[in-house]
């Protein structure tokens, strides 16, 4: 994966004074963020800025620590600014609160939800899924799922993409013993 | 017309002095009256008082119309106060020197002939200690009492009769020599090259540079007028007597001494002796005059008192309507002071209750309107000079608090120090004076600054430039730059900083803030 040149810019990490170059300075933090996270397949970040992976696989060592420090030129966003920035993607909807483990990570949508559920839909359609039951793991991390895009998808945010299309009329949930989704049947 | 050169006046309209000259007051809306007739061209302008001059400065065309006058030149002044519509004046009488100026060309010839010239000099002993003295010219028994240089008492003739001798000194007047530093000026000089002192050997036909030929002949009792159209003059022609009489006195060997030996020496002292002898003389006469009234008798003793009554009744009349002159021109005064003072309570009823802070007591100006004038041409030539070479493109830009500082350390004009409102309303002041070269301005709406119309383009673009090329640059990098000797510029760095200010809030510039400082670069992303 590479690093976009502005990475390496220090002005990037200052909270710019000027009201709308700050808005394009935030704009350019959420481009990073989210192409960061779609080339490394990635669905968590914490309040900090640091990505969590649920595969075991290690993330590259410019993600090892907080995506708002870059350790090459020695330069951290301050907290403050990396909340402002958080808070933007939240209002946004490029950020949704509620990540599987902690309440303050969040998930990183770098489509949007309607997009990621008629992905699914298109999925169930290509691989003769209608009508039948698929399990949430199926879908995420199922081999028959893999070279898609939701493909590692947390089965949290993927069971919220998947009530857009109970709302369509398009699919049942299944919830287990403990009132979880577990299961989609997509019609 | 004669008598009045022309000067060479500043950009900003107040005259360049002479090395070692002062001004010393300063009046305005002044006409020029030569003998008896207006100056047509030079009828509203300033005129200056210097140590050394009078100059006057035309409010029109500063640049063609102004003159001066030699302090030199003039033998004496009468004052004449308003009546009525005749606005009060200084009339100031003409030596015969100015005139012989006339011919210079014609006496150059001569003096070139004659350039070495003879002088006699007496030498004589005082006869208490024994001093050997030096006198110009020849000592002979009519001539007034010789001073001992040593000692300083009066020699009389009789008893250095027996030591006196002549030599004659061939004085180069080819040369013109310093009077005062000795040192030897280019023959048409006028004042010396290095203290500044007024050449008494100069060549120079001074009346090759008036400007237009006058019909008025200049005779023995030439003399020029002053009116002063707004002011009653009377503090200009005091300041002037008193420059007159001081350079009079300048000379005189123990000028301040009251008496010797119980003889009144002084000038005044001897007047004043004379006066009150006068007057007592006066009183007698009176005197005599009532005892001829009661020792008269018949009809020519009639007619002689009643001439005498009628002539006394003449001088009571006289001094009645001079009494009565001054009467009108004081209540003339008053009233202007009048509506001066309810002119300006109606004019800054809000103000005036505020802005009471500073009272100007600066007492060559008449009031605050015409000093902050002054100051506001002053601070104009001030900033020209001090920034004008040290920029290369002559772009000027100063805040207005560094600008402050400096003007105030450089106190160019005498009466002192001035306020910052002072500074802040003569800098709002300059396109009214026709000063259009810099100009009042806020940058960043909240710093004022003077600056010449270009330079905020000038220095923005300079600096975004310079981060261009170095990236990541702080302040202090950037002003090296701008400073540095090639450049040869001087931006203060509160002007820096402003500039930076501007280029980052229009968004040429991004900031980078760490602790070691704030670093600059271009926007090439956003």
């Amino acid at each position: 994966m590479t690093v976009p040149p502005i990475y390496a810019f220090p002005p990037l990490y200052t909270r710019q004074p000027n009201a709308i170059i700050r808005n394009k300075q935030i704009d350019s933090w959420e481009d990073i963020l989210l192409t960061t996270a779609r080339e490394n397949g990635l669905w968590e970040i914490d309040t900090e800025g640091k990505f969590t992976s649920q595969t075991t696989q290690e993330l590259p060592p410019h993600l090892q620590g907080s995506i708002f420090s870059n350790e090459s030129i020695g330069r951290t966003a301050p907290p403050l600014f990396v909340k402002e920035i958080l808070s933007h993607m939240l209002t946004k909807g490029s950020l949704v609160q509620g990540g599987s483990d902690t309440t303050s990570a969040y998930l990183v949508l770098w489509k949007n939800m309607d997009s990621w559920a008629s992905l699914m839909l298109e999925w169930c359609e290509t691989t003769n899924k209608l009508g039948q039951v698929v399990t949430l793991y199926e879908l995420t991390n199922g081999d028959e799922s893999i070279g898609w895009d939701f493909h590692g998808m947390p089965q949290g945010l993927a069971a919220r993409c998947l009530r857009l299309l109970v709302k369509r009329g398009r699919a049942t949930m299944l919830q287990d013993e403990y009132d979880r989704d577990i299961a989609v049947k997509v019609i | 017309m004669e008598c009045w050169h022309r000067i060479e006046i500043t950009e900003s309209g107040r005259p360049i002095l002479r090395e070692g000259e002062r001004d010393i007051f300063i009046d305005y809306a002044v006409g020029l009256y030569d003998g008896k007739h207006r100056v047509v061209d030079k009828q509203s302008g300033r005129v200056f008082l210097t140590s050394q001059r009078i100059i006057y400065v035309d409010d029109g065309n500063a640049a063609e119309h102004s003159v001066f006058l030699e302090l030199d030149n003039v033998r004496s002044t009468d004052y004449s106060s308003s009546f009525l519509k005749r606005s009060a004046r200084v009339i100031i009488f003409l030596k015969e020197s100015t005139s012989i100026n006339f011919q210079a060309k014609q006496k150059r010839k001569i003096l070139k002939k004659a350039a070495k010239e003879e002088r006699t000099v007496s030498h004589w002993t005082c006869p208490i200690c024994a001093f050997a003295n030096e006198t110009k010219g020849k000592v002979t028994e009519s001539s007034p009492n010789v001073v001992c240089v040593n000692c300083g008492i009066p020699a009389d003739f009789a008893s250095i009769q027996d030591t006196l001798s002549f030599t004659k000194i061939t004085v180069d007047t080819s040369q013109n020599v310093c009077p005062s530093c000795t040192f030897i000026n280019h023959p048409y000089l006028t004042n010396c090259e290095l203290c500044g002192t007024r050449l008494v050997n100069s060549q120079v036909d001074l009346t090759a540079l008036r400007e237009a030929p006058s019909k008025v002949k200049l005779g023995i009792d030439s003399f020029v007028q002053l009116s002063f159209r707004k002011s009653d003059g009377t503090l200009f022609s005091q300041a002037l007597n008193k420059l007159l009489d001081k350079q009079r006195k300048q000379d005189i060997f123990n000028k301040d001494v009251v008496s010797v030996n119980g003889v009144a020496v002084n000038e005044n002292e001897i007047k004043r002796f004379q006066e009150s002898f006068s007057a007592g003389a006066q009183n007698n006469n009176s005197i005599e005059l009532l005892q001829d009234k009661f020792g008269s008798v018949g009809i020519s003793g009639l007619e002689r008192t009643r001439e005498t009554q009628l002539a006394n009744n003449d001088i009571l009349f006289t001094s009645a309507l001079s009494d009565m002159n001054k009467l009108i021109s004081l209540a003339n005064n008053i009233e202007r002071l009048f509506n001066k003072s309810g002119g300006f309570q109606s004019n800054n009823n809000n103000a005036s209750s505020v802005n009471t802070s500073l009272i100007i007591d600066r007492d060559k100006f008449l009031n605050k309107d015409l000093f902050l004038d002054e100051i506001a041409r002053d601070i104009y030539e001030y900033s020209i000079a001090e920034f004008r070479d040290s920029n290369n493109n002559g772009n000027i830009m100063i805040t207005l608090v560094d600008l402050y500082a400096m003007y105030n350390k450089a106190m160019r004009i005498c009466t002192g120090l001035i306020s910052p409102e002072e500074m802040r309303e003569a800098c709002g002041r300059f396109e009214k004076l026709g000063l259009k070269e810099l100009k009042l301005m806020k940058i960043n709406n909240r710093i004022l600054c003077i600056s010449s119309t270009n330079s905020l383009n000038y220095v923005s673009t300079q600096i975004v430039n310079f981060v261009t090329k170095s990236p990541g640059s702080d302040i202090l990098k950037i002003s090296q730059f701008l400073n540095d000797d090639t450049a040869k510029a001087n931006w203060t760095v509160g002007v820096l900083v402003e500039m930076l200010q501007y280029s980052v809030d229009e968004g040429v510039l991004v900031l980078d803030e760490q602790l070691t400082g704030i670093y600059y670069y271009k926007n090439d992303f956003w």
